[in-house]
């Protein structure tokens, strides 16, 4: 019979110096495959290189701050969990939206108002409890899971724009890179298991050297950047600006941000704390505080969005290091890293492949920690329609768009994409199906 | 003890040995580097696509080997073709001056043909508008681009395609060029760079005689069914960049899907700037889904008077964005 694999650094322990180091900087190497977003975003809505830059600073400090402040338990936020945060890809359509009819300032501003809008969700939390047993919690972190999916096998395959012709060269990167993590994962012994990402990552680099020309010629681009830089230099362009019109858009990805988060908590907690049979509810209320208290932080330093990472988490379970004080160690690294043009270039010049195998890795783990939590229960038929019906329905939203896109505005938010589709859709799903069952246990209880 | 130290000895011959492997790759890419010259590789960072960079980096290398080997490099293309196509989608082909075809990786039955006169389905003479690149633009087109329509198999309407090409001198002294592109188009925002930085000299130099050859469908400025427009100060379209109207229209006050009004941005922003990139959501002739386009502009004078000079692309979208 096969054993849960045993935990090397549990949630409160403190590694020693060199592990505390060496795997706070794998999670920083996973945290920053999502850097380049905000650089996409600036790009597509046509800003110069020197507003690019400025953006993923700022970014990147805003989520190494938020994940010292996610890992830390105050009094009145934070998980504790190893969690840390990225750029959120989630919030990247409607801050393109934003962006475009009114520039960086509105940007800002209603990431702002998103922020708190999660924040208020968080105090909710406790009391919607009941909206989130494990077929919900589970489908939710396999669905965070499944949102990764597109960015990593285009990454994997060296296919960074549609119509990019298919390199025989980069699918052997990413193989190389992916196989000698699963490899390191699974045979490795204490440190070679431990750090099998970094392994994968610097094996995978090594042959992209000698495969990839675009590899080795990047890096002479390391010595145009300057070792240190103060993204704070001008703040006149920072004041935020509101748009009512935005609302609605950006409530919705403030609540399918929060599920998300919930699900990567939810994910965090039961990696952390496998003991547990049953959702400790106060942790993940402060965790959700804590994201949403990030994204406004984020917003009103001129950054974008961030959110907690589903694949760092996966990268914990993969490890067996959940000591949160990695996520603080990670979150500092980052958060300095902010601040220095030359070493964020070296890491941002990590080939494609090899980000994409880094990135598939991770989630491997996220997908089945919720498969299996959500086939913890037995299924009856009410839990299967709940389940195939989101499933469906939501990931049809990713496999055939153009139908949704026919549709009337309003309930186009709601299906705009695979993730927060399948999640809302489940959650009314599985009221609706037992409905008759929650009217019963009430009447129960009154008598 | 003897046990320990030499356990100890070998838990570091593996560690030594990665270490020796690593540096060893390192220099391996170093020197596969410096084959390409610098001005070259400095210059692919314009390019959006990788498939592109590697186009352009193996042509330059081709055109080096021609320089050192003379025609003995054409055993060298022959030999491999692999390590001078991009993943199979592209062949390299050498023409000297006067049109003929000195080798050809992709229809080896041209070789010793005189193709000087080959035009694409547009009137376009291919061969001269090569040495025109290469004689005359080399500042605005480093990498000697051109475009052409050709009959590709399987295609009514035709396909456009883009090589890149390179001079080269022979060790006997014959100058000739190589040239590259992929069979499936990869169009990139530099084209029209290219396209719109070189319709600003020929503004310069002719005057009012020139925007009638920039709509000249045989000429290099009609690439990607896209043609360069000219707006004057006040917004009235000069060259409209979609429609050929006879009464000329304000695009000052053209507002895209995204509620902007980008042609009136460009303007402003080219008050400041030389150049600028706006980008539009624009929703085209057949009503579909809407298109995320690019505009470059640029200032330019047209017998005096300020106007500026552009042209629309299409942006490359982010796989993972579909």
């Amino acid at each position: 019979m096969n054993e849960e694999p045993k935990i090397i650094y549990t949630l409160d322990a403190v590694p020693p110096w060199r592990d505390l180091l060496l795997l706070s900087f794998q999670q920083m190497l996973l945290m920053f495959t999502a850097a380049t977003i905000p650089a996409i975003l600036v790009r597509e809505i046509g800003g110069s290189l020197q507003e690019a830059s400025l953006m993923v600073a700022l970014t990147m400090i805003a989520a190494g701050v938020g994940s010292v402040i996610q890992a830390t338990r105050t009094r009145w936020m934070g998980s504790g969990y190893l969690c840390p945060n990225i750029c959120g890809p989630s919030y990247l359509a409607v801050s393109m939206q934003a962006a475009w009819i009114g520039g960086l300032p509105l940007m800002r501003g209603m990431i702002i108002i998103a922020g708190a809008a999660e924040m208020f969700l968080a105090r909710l939390i406790n009391r919607l409890r009941f909206l989130f047993p494990p077929v919900v919690t589970g489908l939710a972190v396999t669905m965070v899971g499944i949102s990764i999916i597109p960015v990593s096998v285009s990454g994997f395959f060296g296919s960074r724009f549609a119509g990019d012709i298919f390199g025989w060269r980069d699918a052997v990167v990413g193989a190389f890179s992916l196989l000698l993590m699963a490899g390191a994962n699974i045979w490795g012994k204490k440190a070679a298991k431990m750090y099998c990402l970094l392994l994968g990552t610097i094996g995978g680099w090594l042959l992209a050297l000698v495969l990839l020309p675009d590899a080795a010629e990047s890096l002479s681009r390391v010595g145009h950047e300057p070792w240190i830089s103060f993204p704070f230099r001008d703040l006149s362009g920072f004041k935020p600006a509101f748009s009512l019109g935005l609302l609605p858009p950006f409530l919705i990805i403030a609540v399918c941000g929060s599920l998300k988060s919930f699900g990567n908590l939810i994910a965090a907690q039961k990696i952390s704390e496998p003991q547990l049979t049953e959702l400790k509810m106060k942790p993940l209320a402060k965790g959700l505080m804590a994201d949403g208290f990030t994204t406004a932080m984020a917003g009103a330093m001129g950054g974008m969005a961030v959110d907690t990472s589903s694949s760092n988490v996966g990268l914990a379970a993969a490890t067996r290091a959940v000591s949160r004080w990695i996520a603080v160690c990670a979150g500092i690294i980052f958060a300095v890293l902010g601040f220095s043009p030359k070493l964020t270039t070296a890491i941002a010049l990590i080939p494609p492949p090899v980000v994409g195998a880094m990135m598939i890795f991770a989630v491997s783990f996220m997908i089945s920690t919720g498969l299996q939590e959500m086939l913890s229960e037995k299924l009856d038929q009410r839990k299967i329609f709940a389940i195939g019906i989101s499933l469906i329905l939501g990931l049809g939203t990713g496999l055939v768009p153009a139908v949704f896109e026919a549709m009337p505005p309003t309930l186009q938010i709601f299906f705009a994409e695979p993730l927060s589709s399948t999640i809302i859709l489940v959650i009314v799903l599985y009221q609706l199906f037992h409905l008759d069952l929650t009217l019963a246990e009430r009447r129960k209880r009154r008598r | 003890m003897p046990e320990k130290k030499n356990s100890g000895r070998r838990r570091l011959i593996f560690p030594m040995a990665l270490g020796a492997g690593g540096v060893l790759i390192l220099l391996f890419a170093f020197f596969r580097v410096r084959e390409v010259r610098e001005d070259v590789r400095s210059d692919l960072r314009c390019y959006d696509y990788w498939a592109t960079r590697r186009l352009v980096r193996l042509t330059a290398r081709a055109a080096r080997r021609l320089e050192e080997k003379g025609e003995a490099a054409f055993a060298d293309f022959s030999a491999s073709p692999e390590q001078w196509s991009v993943e199979g989608e592209s062949y390299l082909y050498v023409y000297d001056r006067e049109g003929v075809n000195l080798f050809h990786g992709g229809y080896p039955e041209l070789q010793g043909l005189e193709l000087g006169d080959l035009h694409d389905l547009l009137g376009k003479n291919i061969h001269r508008l090569v040495l025109d690149q290469l004689d005359h633009h080399s500042e605005s087109n480093p990498h000697g681009w051109c475009h052409y329509l050709w009959a590709a198999p399987g295609s009514l309407q035709g396909t456009w395609k883009s090589s890149c090409h390179f001079p080269a001198t022979l060790p006997d002294g014959r100058r000739v060029y190589v040239g590259s592109g992929h069979n499936t188009p990869l169009v990139e925002r530099e084209f029209f760079r290219i396209t719109v930085d070189q319709a600003a000299e020929l503004l310069a130099a002719k005057g009012k005689a020139a925007p009638a050859e920039l709509k000249d469908p045989e000429g290099p400025f009609a690439i990607y069914d896209e043609s360069v427009f000219i707006i004057d100060g006040a917004g009235r379209a000069i060259i409209d960049p979609a429609l050929d109207l006879k009464k000329p229209r304000d695009l000052f006050t053209y507002r895209d899907l995204g509620g902007r009004y980008p042609l009136r941005e460009l303007a402003e922003r080219l008050e400041k700037e030389d150049t600028v990139w706006v980008v539009t959501l624009n929703r085209e002739r057949d009503g579909g889904h809407p298109v995320k386009k690019g505009i470059y502009g640029r200032k330019a004078q047209l017998d005096g008077e300020p106007v500026i000079v552009g042209a629309l692309c299409e942006l490359p979208e982010p796989a993972w964005m579909r």
